[in-house]
């Protein structure tokens, strides 16, 4: 029922799409087209169209559009930028998202067989359907800052990102597959991450060489940390840390 | 932050830039202000970076952001132009930090340059910006945070997971830097790399001393960086290889 419902939402955002003369073809992507849609998920569509100017633009349509009331995301690509994406691959996350868009779609109205184009030229590049959310993109972005702060001799910064990188990729792993947001992170990882990757990460994590002791001094000195800043701002680090402090 | 020579040449060639991918749009009447947000209006200047706009309107279809790409547009590098309705600016600066969205748009906008205005409204909004002040439900949202992650640090404690009780103390660590960057200086941090910045600049020499001793990077030095560097990269392309995308996302020479 849900899903007949969306649909039916999307045909009517597709009819008023076309009613453009410069719309090419109206895509349907993301959940639906997937058929994971849930009662809360937004409608997104990619839309080609012959437009000259090269700028390919994202709406975000919170309140609907075309008489439809669901929040609605729609990315707007000019063909000529398609087919450079569509040929080129992954250059960047702009692409990224593009073609993972195209991907995943189904053509809604297309005229000339742009639409099929871009889905089936897209799969050259990605071959199974599979939707990737948003930590993946995140991951990869916070490996870039990683590695322009290294060519930038900032080495302790570089590294800083780097963790947190490889900790949103493993953290995504994890929670896809255990579904428990509470498996403690390392615990997870050693099971579900190939011997070879899980010694990686934890050189990544810089933990190779940290015995017992090392980790209970850590662990004082955090506390103590947090007990500066509940201080400075004005909370008694006594009624957060309890009787656990001295432990 | 003092600025050398070249900087200051590629800062105003950045700005020169932005100012002309915005040209055409000074005349429209739903647009009330351009404002240069990002490293090339405060900061370091990257050569490499992306110009960040953010246009504010009135009226409209709602949030659009517009990615001009240099080989199709006439501009010099990547330019995203982000069309925000005021109402929706306001409004996020009225929640005070209480949420992520707010962080970055308070963070934009009070280091933000603005390119054009009419009556001011761009003056207006980075001054609102910089006049943000948390509320209290988020110095509440800290103090939850920190007793969940003291709680998981007394879990792996008990349970002698070495490895476990250092990420939960860097957990903490992080926790504490960002509420006293927030309560200092009114800084939110909203990405990871913005985290480092602004400590650099509100932390005393101890307490960097300190933040950077707790998050395992006080002796890190160039081979060791990018031997973590190139690791994180192995990863990287073993998890997004496992995702059945090209491994091309995820190259480095």
């Amino acid at each position: 029922m849900l899903m007949a419902t969306m649909r039916g939402e999307a045909e009517t955002v597709a009819a008023e799409l076309k009613k453009n003369a410069a719309t090419m073809a109206v895509i349907l992507t993301g959940p639906l087209a997937l058929g994971i849609a849930s009662a809360h998920s937004k409608l997104y569509f990619a839309v080609i169209t012959d437009a000259e100017d090269g700028v390919i633009e994202h709406h975000f349509l919170d309140g609907g559009w075309a008489g439809v009331r669901r929040p609605i995301e729609m990315g707007k690509f000019p063909v000529s930028v398609a087919r450079y994406l569509v040929e080129h691959g992954y250059i960047d996350m702009v692409s990224y998202k593009s073609l993972e868009a195209f991907r995943c779609g189904e053509v809604l109205w297309e005229r000339d067989g742009v639409g099929t184009e871009m889905v089936e030229g897209s799969k050259r590049h990605i071959p199974h359907r599979v939707f990737i959310g948003e930590s993946l993109h995140g991951a990869v972005s916070a490996l870039d800052d990683a590695v322009s702060l290294l060519k930038n001799g900032d080495h302790r910064n570089a590294v800083l990102v780097a963790r947190e990188a490889v900790t949103k990729a493993v953290g995504m792993i994890i929670s896809e597959a255990e579904n428990n947001r509470d498996a403690p992170f390392l615990e997870a990882a050693e099971r579900l991450l190939p011997s070879e990757q899980y010694r990686r990460l934890q050189e990544v994590m810089g933990l190779r060489d940290i015995d017992a002791d090392t980790a209970r001094a850590h662990a004082r000195r955090a506390r103590e940390f947090a007990g500066y800043a509940l201080r400075e701002i004005g909370v008694n680090p006594d009624n957060i840390f309890g009787t656990e402090r001295e432990g | 932050m003092e600025y050398n020579e070249t900087q200051e040449r590629l800062r105003e060639t950045l700005l020169g830039e932005a100012k002309d991918s915005v040209r055409g749009l000074e005349g429209r009447d739903d647009i009330r202000a351009a404002i240069l947000t990002g490293s090339a209006a405060w900061g370091k200047p990257n050569p490499d970076g992306d110009i960040d706009i953010l246009l504010i309107t009135r009226g409209g279809d709602g949030v659009c952001y517009r990615y001009l790409i240099p080989r199709f547009s006439p501009v010099r590098r990547r330019t995203e132009h982000g069309f925000i309705p005021r109402l929706i600016v306001e409004d996020n600066i009225e929640k005070a930090f209480g949420t992520r969205i707010s962080c970055s748009m308070i963070e934009q906008l009070r280091n933000g340059r603005v390119l054009f205005q009419k009556e001011a409204e761009g003056d207006e909004l980075v001054d609102r910006a910089r006049g943000a002040v948390p509320g209290r439900f988020v110095i509440g949202a800290f103090i939850k945070d920190c007793k969940d992650a003291l709680d998981e640090l007394s879990v792996a404690l008990g349970g002698n997971r070495r490895h476990e009780v250092v990420l939960a103390a860097r957990r903490i660590t992080r926790i504490a830097a960002r509420a006293l960057l927030l309560a200092r200086d009114r800084t939110a941090v909203s990405k990871e790399k913005h985290e480092y910045r602004a400590v650099r600049r509100c932390f005393d020499a101890r307490e960097r001393g300190e933040y950077e001793a707790l998050m395992g990077t006080a002796d890190i030095e160039g081979e060791e960086a990018r031997r973590v560097l190139d690791r994180s990269i192995e990863i990287l392309r073993w998890v997004v290889e496992g995702k059945s995308v090209s491994t091309g996302l995820v190259r480095y020479d």
